[in-house]
């Protein structure tokens, strides 16, 4: 009885500091694309795919514009929902808006870490029919960072 | 002396002069008067002049908008519903405490009375009477029950199909569904009624000469003067109309305000919208049953052709919330019709019901950027997100209608 009263007491008093923090310094919790770069590069070297000059937008604006293989046949190409120039809103298959994918028209994108691993988790799947490499990831931030 | 002998003179002249004037005119208005048969005595109350044409003005946006009208019109028709129902019910009040030719009391109603008058009509007869003939007064009473049943049918259509008016809280969708078959025959049926009131009318004015036009507009009729209405009866019409209208308005308020287990608001719905409506529109749960939903949940890794995997915590929170308000835990038109619909692949546009009820539009407009595809059902209906579907809520983008109407 006693334990479940402090806990709940100490629930709610983290949840009061984490609501406190969260007003003062949002960003600090909700990550920045150069945290998530560091994440995707850290586990490149673990695999042993990280090449010399590290993440390439080139080579991330060639993963964004190519038709692929292997993955479901309506959605072969990341540009079939978003656009070409990822300055420009996408459309879902369905007809709703997606913002822009570049990150100085949408600057929330790539911040949060789990939405950022849905998408890429969800999307590699449906275009190439695997999952994305942490290069291929770091790539494809870095050129959207460039845009 | 001779000075004011003249002007006497002159004066008596004058008044004869104008006394003779006089006399010619009412000579001349007797004899207006007699040229149609009698004298004008007034035979119609003042609010039975008034209830007739608004009636007319009420049926008429009624019937409109209840054929011809899209269905976003529905709340004028309503309205019309609203105005005849009360005249109706104040009419039918009118009848036990209105004036001596409104009273039902004065109603020839007799089949014997109205084979004989047929008769006299198919011989070329129609005496004149101050109230109704006999036939009329049958054409009247087909007519107030006809509307107090469309009324009642209305109002149970609406509360069944639409969740709307005093009986949603009461009415299942079935009920209402088959209510709105009945008040549509009804309607076909007014019509007829309304086209052999208006016959029996020409008849009476054209064939026979007698004036029912201005007894409707000006209350009178060539007939003996121990035959006239014994008032206007303005202020028992008003006062009785007034009880008509708060005892109307009373029953629609209270009963429209009891709580509503048929349709209600969704709680929770965040870890539903923030993992699902990125890509489409958010499906109100009802639109599916809670099996459906199961295999649609788990599907998710090829969802219409996409990835959409969600992590399994997540997910099974979001069948929970699906499942706890689906299909069986709404009697709406959409959850009954659509939610609770067989459909081959899960897909809610599959229904036989989705297509009836989409027919009118082109398949391009599904296309135009507007509305995207036919998960987008919020590209039109406006209460899609709540399930609902009202009628009065369907807005076709006019850009979509002008992009397809500009294509074909």
């Amino acid at each position: 009885m006693k334990k479940a009263t402090l806990a709940i007491a100490l629930a709610g008093s983290a949840m009061l500091l984490g609501g406190v923090a969260s007003g003062t310094s949002t960003a600090a919790l909700a990550g920045s694309p150069q945290e998530m770069l560091k994440r995707y590069a850290e586990e490149a070297k673990a695999a042993g795919i990280m090449p010399e000059g590290g993440f390439s937008a080139e080579r991330g604006k060639a993963l964004y514009l190519a038709d692929h293989k292997g993955g479901k046949p309506a959605t072969p190409s990341c540009t079939t929902c978003h656009m070409k120039d990822p300055t420009q809103p996408g459309r879902t298959r369905t007809g709703k808006l997606i913002k822009p994918m570049a990150l100085s028209k949408t600057p929330d994108r790539y911040s949060d870490p789990e939405k950022v691993e849905k998408w890429f988790f969800r999307n590699c799947r449906s275009v190439l029919g695997r999952e994305c490499t942490p290069l291929e990831k770091g790539d494809f931030i870095t050129f959207m960072i460039s845009q | 002396m001779d000075h004011d002998q003249k002007n006497a003179a002159k004066a008596t002249d004058a008044a004869t002069q104008a006394a003779a004037a006089l006399s010619a005119q009412r000579q001349q208005r007797e004899q207006q008067a007699n040229a149609a048969g009698r004298a004008e005595v007034l035979v119609r109350d003042v609010p039975v002049r008034i209830f007739h044409w608004t009636l007319v003005v009420a049926v008429s946006a009624g019937l409109l908008t209840g054929f011809f009208g899209e269905e976003n019109l529905l709340d004028i028709h309503v309205l019309a519903g609203q105005a005849v129902a009360v005249l109706v019910l104040f009419r039918i009040a009118w009848w036990f405490v209105g004036g001596r030719y409104s009273r039902l009391s004065a109603y020839p109603l007799s089949p014997r009375k109205a084979l004989d008058h047929l008769g006299n009509v198919i011989r070329g007869r129609s005496p004149l009477t101050a109230g109704h003939n006999p036939l009329g007064a049958f054409m009247i009473i087909t007519l107030i029950g006809l509307l107090l049943l469309i009324s009642i049918t209305g109002v149970i259509t609406l509360g069944g199909e639409e969740n709307q008016g005093p009986l949603k809280a009461f009415v299942p969708y079935w009920l209402g569904d088959a209510a709105g078959e009945v008040h549509e025959v009804l309607a076909i049926i007014l019509l007829f009624a309304i086209a052999g009131h208006l016959g029996g009318v020409f008849m009476e004015t054209v064939v026979f000469r007698h004036p029912l036009l201005r007894a409707m507009t000006r209350g009178t009729m060539p007939v003996p003067e121990e035959q006239a209405e014994r008032g206007r009866f303005i202020l028992r019409g008003l006062f009785v109309f007034g009880v008509v209208l708060v005892f109307f308005t009373g029953f629609w308020n209270v009963l429209e305000a009891t709580p509503d287990t048929r349709w209600r608001p969704i709680s929770n719905a965040e870890i539903y919208k923030a993992n699902c409506a990125d890509c489409h529109h958010a499906h109100h749960p009802s639109l599916r049953t809670a099996d459906m939903w199961e295999r649609i949940m788990q599907g998710l890794d090829d969802h219409y052709g996409e990835d959409a995997s969600i992590d399994e915590k997540t997910a099974r929170r979001i069948l929970a919330f699906l499942q706890r308000n689906d299909a069986l835990h709404f009697d709406t038109e959409a959850a009954v019709r659509l939610g609770r619909a067989k459909t081959p692949d899960l897909r809610i546009s599959s229904a036989t019901w989705w297509r009836l009820r989409h027919e009118q539009l082109p398949e391009a407009i599904y296309r135009t950027p507007k509305v995207g595809s036919k998960a987008n059902c919020d590209a039109c209906h406006l209460d899609a997100e709540t399930g609902r579907f009202d009628d009065v809520n369907i807005r076709v983008p006019e850009e979509a209608r002008q992009a397809v109407s500009g294509n074909s």
